[in-house]
């Protein structure tokens, strides 16, 4: 008896030699998303999703791994810490990551040059809205009303927040006296516009995409989309450059979220994973998933995805005094 | 006004709800009996537990165990004269009198009929009071958000117990800790370049930490020494359902003390320990015969116990429509809110309106369970009291630890849990009561935030200025200076309470 144990546990040591020896195809094993987010969150929310289709086309388990602290880095730095073997990767939110790292009181030393930026995925475009009983009818009412006096704009999150940015943008562009709100989240910036207590707010498509035709006590009417394109989730709310404002032609701005991965993930990994997005973008039932969630699909992969995140960075940096991080 | 209340149905007839309530009135029941497992300790243990679970099921055990929690305290006060949880203190002045004179199972029956109408008394005003309070907090702006966040904090000095400044230094420790982090306008404040903490200190893993970590050092210290489960058990004897004509007797009592409950409930941070006092106190200033308290009467048993239970639902109120924690135990609950995605607010009632009135439906299910249940089965609780304390302490310790790690998957969140539970334990040795701790880390933050937004509101004018146009802040200022005033009229009364009664327990904090 015992012979035969020992004999099949050789035989078991051998097929492990086998196993070291044949170099498998990635991915051959589960894959994590590291989301530094807390569970039911949009970040999560979109995390979750992308998970789900990466898993429909590469064919393994891929799950969300929910690692909050320390303003997210905690799990930002589980991501760039782990190995380029691609079975680690992580979630990333702009322009909340850039404004991590710009804040100097942070102490963060990282940028976002130091991940693999995958692809961007989410794309939430800013929105104004105001009570429906409000006296701006339109973006250039608010505008014409702002240029006389300062006006409060409550804002989904503090200083370098996208909501916080638009708020500063239009002053910069329009000469207004804006001041954004400093509002903690969306829910206070919401209750901050709808008792009444602010002029407006700032925040995003995926915020209002439900409700703003409603009637009830949360009825909101939406004065601009800050895209180049009309929305599919507000097809009827005029884009920024609809509104006939012409220093804020061209004016875009959002909420951004994707997939990232540690600096040196192996080449071939990164196409696969691209090619899995790519398979995904087009999936009719990806498509309506993230609609339901109010989620706008805008996907933008690795150069592209620099290319647009640097963007943002430059409009940040241009603003360091204006949040007063110098 | 209940918007969405018929979908709470849907959510609450699935099995998942019904399990999570099921577990959690018998859950609680046993977490109650048990001396040393309090409802906020079991909340704060289970709420990592729940992560994965449908938010509905999730949040009704909970509450479940909140409720039954607080009314299986009584079945140890009675049987064998040690409060389960500080709630039931009061219990034993005549529950156990009563076990001595052979009718034990008259004052289980007596505690379960009590706490009973006191739940569905809270719950009730649960669901009439939370969904226009809701409303009427849309009318809220940051400026009553700051003031009503000011008006809990006074409240901690009044809270205290026996000592004023013990609860003041508390309170201030909690403030600090809440000042950790980020800083409303973006400065991070305290961190000493320690990034895992520049979100602030979480605060499952403190809560973690003071109420289960410290608990757990207490009862290891106390190793060898007599505990409550070498006490004699009790006979039961008895009839469980109280006579008609006695109970016809104790309902105008039970109703007034629900009424006080809930009451005490909605008001920051004061629990179910002092419900207890003040519903046996309106028991003996409404009694004939004042002098038969002590000797085991029916009356002693339904008081508090109607009056603790009532707290309950009463502290859900203002904990789901303004964030304020009514309880300690609420403001555990108010971290297994957030884990699941459920903020505080109106919001509560508009968007996740099914999940809210599901839980609220369900609550009031859970305190007629607990009924039954204990109608079925309380008189053998006291076995649980029987668990070896050398077993438990061990499981608590490791539940603590995977309790605060599970919940952000942060391992900065286990340090934190040991040096609360490190600091929870000296306070505890020291009589420093560690609720208005939990209370100043909630409401600190909160007043921070509101008065950053308030001053960007008020725009033009200063902030000061500002309070005064606006009627409700200068309302919520005038209850703030009432307040203020509410420890001194309190150590009046209960000086004056005392004098009569003994010594009010070592109650002091809801834990």
């Amino acid at each position: 008896m015992k012979k035969l144990v020992a004999i099949a546990l050789v035989l078991l040591m051998a097929l492990g030699l086998v196993a070291c020896g044949s170099k498998k195809e990635w991915p051959d094993g589960d894959i994590v998303i590291v989301c530094p987010f807390k569970a039911g969150g949009a970040m999560d929310q979109s995390a979750r999703l992308t998970a789900e289709y990466l898993k429909k086309y590469l064919g393994v388990e891929v799950t969300v791994d929910n690692i909050e602290g320390g303003n997210n880095w905690v799990g930002y730095e589980k991501v760039l810490t782990a190995k380029g073997d691609g079975y680690l990767l992580g979630f990333a939110n702009y322009p909340g990551q850039i404004g991590g790292y710009l804040n100097p009181s942070g102490g963060i030393k990282r940028t976002y040059r130091d991940f693999t930026n995958i692809a961007d995925i989410v794309h939430d475009p800013g929105i104004i809205v105001v009570r429906p009983d409000s006296p701006y009818q339109t973006l250039a009412d608010l505008i014409e009303a702002g240029k006389k006096e300062p006006l409060v704009i409550s804002t989904g999150g503090g200083a370098g927040s996208d909501d916080d940015v638009l708020v500063r943008l239009l002053n910069q562009k329009c000469g207004t006296q804006f001041k954004p709100g400093g509002n903690p989240g969306d829910a206070d910036a919401k209750t901050a516009m709808l008792g009444g207590n602010v002029a407006a707010q700032a925040c995003n498509v995926s915020n209002y995409f439900g409700t703003y035709k409603s009637t009830g006590d949360d009825a909101v009417r939406v004065l601009a989309v800050f895209d180049s394109k009309k929305n599919d989730l507000m097809p009827d709310i005029p884009t920024i450059d609809e509104c006939g404002i012409a220093e804020l032609k061209g004016l875009y701005s959002s909420s951004d979220r994707g997939l990232v991965a540690c600096k040196d993930l192996d080449k071939d990994v990164l196409n696969k994973i691209v090619e899995a997005l790519k398979k995904a973008e087009k999936d009719p039932d990806f498509i309506k998933a993230a609609a339901d969630k109010g989620m706008g699909i805008n996907m933008l992969y690795t150069d592209k995805f620099d290319e647009f995140i640097n963007g943002v960075e430059t409009t940040m940096k241009g603003m360091l005094k204006d949040f007063g991080w110098e | 006004m209940f918007e969405g209340i018929e979908l709470a149905f849907a959510r609450l007839f699935t099995w998942d709800a019904a399990l999570g309530l099921f577990i959690g009135v018998v859950g609680g029941m046993i977490i109650g009996a048990l001396p040393g497992l309090s409802a906020t300790m079991g909340i704060a243990l289970l709420i990592p537990i729940t992560y994965g679970m449908d938010p509905t099921a999730a949040i009704l055990m909970l509450a479940a165990i909140y409720t039954s929690a607080v009314y299986g305290g009584s079945i140890s006060a009675i049987l064998i004269h040690t409060p389960g949880t500080p709630s039931s203190a009061a219990t034993c002045l005549d529950g156990y009198p009563m076990t001595q004179k052979g009718e034990s199972l008259h004052a289980i029956g007596l505690s379960t009929t009590a706490s009973v109408i006191g739940g569905v008394i809270s719950s009730i005003a649960l669901l009439l009071i939370a969904p226009p309070l809701a409303r009427l907090s849309l009318k809220f702006g940051s400026a009553e958000y700051f003031l009503i966040a000011i008006f809990g904090l006074t409240l901690i000095a009044s809270l205290a117990g026996d000592s004023m400044i013990k609860g003041l230094l508390a309170g201030a420790f909690g403030l600090v800790c809440g000042l950790v982090g980020f800083s409303p306008d973006g400065y991070a404040r305290f961190t000493f370049g320690y990034i895992p903490i520049l979100g602030g200190i979480q605060l499952i893993p403190a809560m973690i930490g003071l109420f289960s970590i410290s608990q757990v050092m207490i009862q290891a210290e106390e190793r060898g020494k007599t505990s409550s489960n070498e006490k004699v058990e009790a006979k039961i004897a008895g009839r469980f359902l109280p006579p008609a004509k006695e109970f016809v007797g104790l309902i105008p009592l039970i109703l007034e003390c629900s009424v006080v409950g809930v009451f005490i409930g909605i008001l920051p941070g004061a629990g179910g320990d002092i419900a207890s006092w003040v519903g046996l106190n309106l028991a003996k200033n409404q009694s004939k015969h004042p002098e038969q308290f002590g000797t085991g009467i029916p009356a002693g048993v339904a008081a508090p116990e109607a009056a603790n239970n009532a707290v309950t639902g009463g502290a859900l109120i203002p904990l789901l429509t303004l964030g304020i924690p009514g309880s300690s135990t609420a403001a555990v609950l108010l971290g297994g809110l957030t884990i699941h995605g459920l903020q505080p607010g109106f919001e509560l009632f508009t968007k996740h309106a099914d999940i809210t009135y599901a839980v609220i439906i369900g609550f009031l299910c859970a305190n007629i369970l607990m009924g039954l249940v204990g109608w079925a089965v309380g008189k053998y609780l006291t076995k649980v009291s029987k668990v070896p304390i050398p077993l438990l302490i061990p499981c608590i310790a490791m539940l603590s630890i995977l309790g605060s790690y599970a919940a952000s998957r942060n391992i900065a969140d286990v340090y934190i849990a040991v040096i609360f539970g490190l600091i929870g334990f000296f306070m505890r040795k020291y009589g420093v009561p560690v609720a208005p701790i939990v209370l100043a880390m909630i409401l600190g933050p909160m007043a921070d935030s509101h008065m950053y937004q308030g001053i960007i509101q008020a725009n033009t004018i200063s902030f000061v200025q500002y309070l005064f146009t606006r009627p409700l802040s200068i309302f919520f200022m005038v209850l703030i200076i009432l307040a203020l005033f509410a420890p001194l009229l309190s150590k009046v009364i209960s000086k004056a309470y005392q004098k009569k009664n003994g010594k009010m327990a070592d109650a002091a904090e809801d834990i």
